[in-house]
């Protein structure tokens, strides 16, 4: 069709997941639990079908799209499913239980409760593709997803809230040679709206679904590869804000970059006819103070890893070094309130809390590769 | 060149904003109300017509709380600490002079964060090495002089109140109603505070409070340090008021406090 090579792609999707989770609060002293947060059996079931074009239109021209619709199934076994009761027995109240034996009144009920509930998902998404002019393409595109929520959230046959997602991109890609070194690079601008966003809460220890936020931002890649190196890094630059407050959104990383280099080439060395293949590489990290709540910011973390390894055949022997540099620094910052009893009055009021990082680490890595070239 | 320049622009623009509030340390003090000297000169008096002139009355407080959230009233029963968010804590005690206008500072700075807080909670407790909940805590909690005058009768009054052993319920507390925290805290007081930058916490505790329906008439021997009589059942249950309408304990949150 237009003199142009069309495709047309229509699929399906399915996939089961069969999950148990428990979260218990331990005792710090002596590690036992002391209180059952959650304990849950979850099936959840995803089948989608979708259709997937790619149109060209002329010979620079492309029209790349789709939709895809799929069902969620939710079946949730809710082992914890009592943890309170507005009026309980006068006669034998619940005192520390976790999972409640009692309603209303002291009526009697089961500790388990099961749910089940489903709902069904329409995604469009499309790109269009001009170029490429002289190794230069440039594209825009747009698509929505959904992602499922926390099993906590089901509730009977209530349509089941997904966490949707749109999301914008902008970008220019340039793809080609320079000095006989292969070069691709790329540079998107983005934006993505998600309407409840898993937020980190310290309470709890895990992700929770919170309000609509919106990330805006840009990520520059670039890699080229020579005969004896192969340098590849990015760049990503977000703002993240709640839509409602347009405050920022905490713990998400306004700056990120990442750089990865090797270096390899043959020694002039040969055991059985065979030479060795020595390889040098490193990966730069930097990831810039982090919102914290509270408008708090987070340290930055900046870290420096490196690899040596020497391959023969199908055997490689390595040097492995993480954070070369040994920085002391803060791998997760959180700003919450918390009382070790370390004064006669608690501490009530959000505190910093950090868990440090690793220091430097060594290691010795031997391989054996089966298959491959 | 530009390109380093526009790249510097846009990390630097990414790292703007804030998650909103802040944290701080502040002043915190505490007094009687500002007319408090007039309270030992001229006297006041009481809703039971008593004329009262008090020559000493102090007030130890263990610390205080600014929380964010209003509990629902009901009948279930509560915890001691309040739900949702604390704004800010001072914790360390101190003796406050009720019959002194001029505020006098906690040994240490509190601590909280910038946000609105719409209830308070005085913890009337010892500064050692004890849990609210410990019985054996006898700090002197409120400490009185002074004389009542009625009609000619003319009652010269003292009693010091602690709040230990002596205020646990016969056969020991019952979960969730009875434990002595809720005895040690006044909890919770409306409030209307915004912590800031500038500035420090002021809480006024008027002790005219303390005598609401308090019938001098029926001390015998001085407020004891027990349930034993109507005056001193009631001076006790005072010192726990946290109504907003003629509040024994009044937060503020005072500018010119450095």
């Amino acid at each position: 069709m237009f003199g142009q090579k069309q495709d047309l792609e229509l699929g399906y999707f399915a996939r089961g997941d069969w999950t148990k989770g428990t979260q218990q609060r331990l005792e710090a002293a002596t590690g036992v639990p002391y209180a059952t947060e959650n304990d849950l059996e979850s099936q959840l079931g995803d089948l989608g079908l979708y259709a997937d074009a790619n149109a060209r239109a002329l010979s620079w021209l492309n029209f790349r799209g789709g939709v895809r619709t799929d069902l969620f199934t939710f079946n949730v076994l809710d082992n914890c499913a009592a943890h309170d009761v507005a009026h309980p027995s006068r006669t034998n109240p619940p005192v520390d239980q976790s999972c409640l034996t009692q309603q209303d009144f002291g009526r009697p009920r089961e500790q388990n409760q099961r749910t089940a509930t489903s709902s069904v998902g329409l995604l469009p998404r499309g790109t269009v593709i001009v170029g490429p002019f002289t190794g230069f393409s440039f594209n825009g595109s747009y698509g929505k997803g959904v992602r499922s929520i926390d099993p906590t959230y089901i509730t009977q046959d209530v349509k089941t809230p997904f966490a949707s997602v749109d999301a914008y991109e902008l970008g220019v890609s340039y793809g080609g040679y320079i000095a006989d070194n292969s070069f691709i690079a790329r540079s998107i601008f983005f934006e993505t709206d998600v309407d409840h966003d898993l937020i980190f809460n310290q309470t709890q220890g895990r992700n929770l679904v919170g309000l609509g936020t919106r990330r805006t931002g840009w990520v520059g890649a670039a890699r080229m590869t020579g005969s004896f190196f192969d340098e590849s890094a990015n760049l990503t630059l977000v703002r993240s804000v709640y839509e409602d407050t347009h405050v920022l959104v905490p713990y998400v990383p306004d700056v990120v970059l990442r750089s990865d280099t090797a270096l390899f080439t043959y020694l002039p060395v040969a055991i059985q006819g065979k030479k060795i293949k020595g390889t040098l590489a490193s990966g730069i990290t930097y990831v810039a103070p982090r919102a914290l709540p509270f408008g708090q910011r987070s340290g930055d973390i900046f870290t420096v890893d490196g690899s040596a390894t020497l391959g023969w055949t199908h055997y490689e022997i390595g040097l492995v070094v993480t954070n070369i540099f040994d920085n002391q620094y803060r791998l997760g910052e959180f700003n919450y309130a918390s009382d070790f009893h370390s004064q006669p009055h608690p501490t009530l009021v959000p505190e910093r809390h950090f868990t440090a990082a690793a220091p430097r680490g060594i290691f010795g890595t031997f391989a054996i590769n089966f298959g491959g070239p | 060149m530009r390109a380093s320049i526009l790249l510097l622009v846009v990390i630097a623009s990414a790292c703007v904003g804030t998650t909103g509030g802040d944290v701080i340390d502040f002043p915190a003090a505490a007094s009687g109300p500002t007319d408090a000297e007039a309270l030992k000169t001229n006297g006041f008096d009481t809703d039971l017509g008593w004329h009262v002139v008090l020559t000493k009355a102090t007030l130890h407080i263990g610390a205080l709380y600014l929380s964010q959230s209003q509990p629902v009233s009901g009948a279930q029963a509560t915890s001691c600490v309040l739900p949702g968010s604390y704004v800010a804590q001072v914790t360390t005690g101190l003796d406050v002079d009720l019959l002194s206008s001029s505020p006098e500072r906690f040994p240490t700075s509190g601590h909280g964060t910038t946000l609105h807080a719409l209830t308070a909670q005085v913890w009337l407790a010892g500064d050692g090495d004890h849990d609210v909940d410990d019985s054996s805590d006898k700090t002197p909690i409120l400490v009185v002089e002074g004389t009542a005058t009625r009609s000619g009768d003319v009652r010269p009054f003292a009693g010091t109140i602690t709040i230990a052993s002596n205020r646990v319920a016969q056969g020991g507390p019952v979960a969730g109603s009875n434990t002595l925290c809720k005895q040690r805290i006044v909890s919770p007081i409306p409030t209307n505070v915004t912590l800031a930058h500038e500035g420090g916490l002021l809480l006024r505790i008027d002790p005219r409070r303390l005598f609401v329906n308090v019938d001098f008439a029926k001390l015998t021997n001085g407020f004891t340090d027990d349930d034993a009589s109507q005056p001193t059942v009631n001076l006790y249950q005072n010192l726990h008021a946290a109504s907003a309408i003629a509040p024994l304990y009044t937060f503020a949150w005072d500018e010119t406090l450095r």
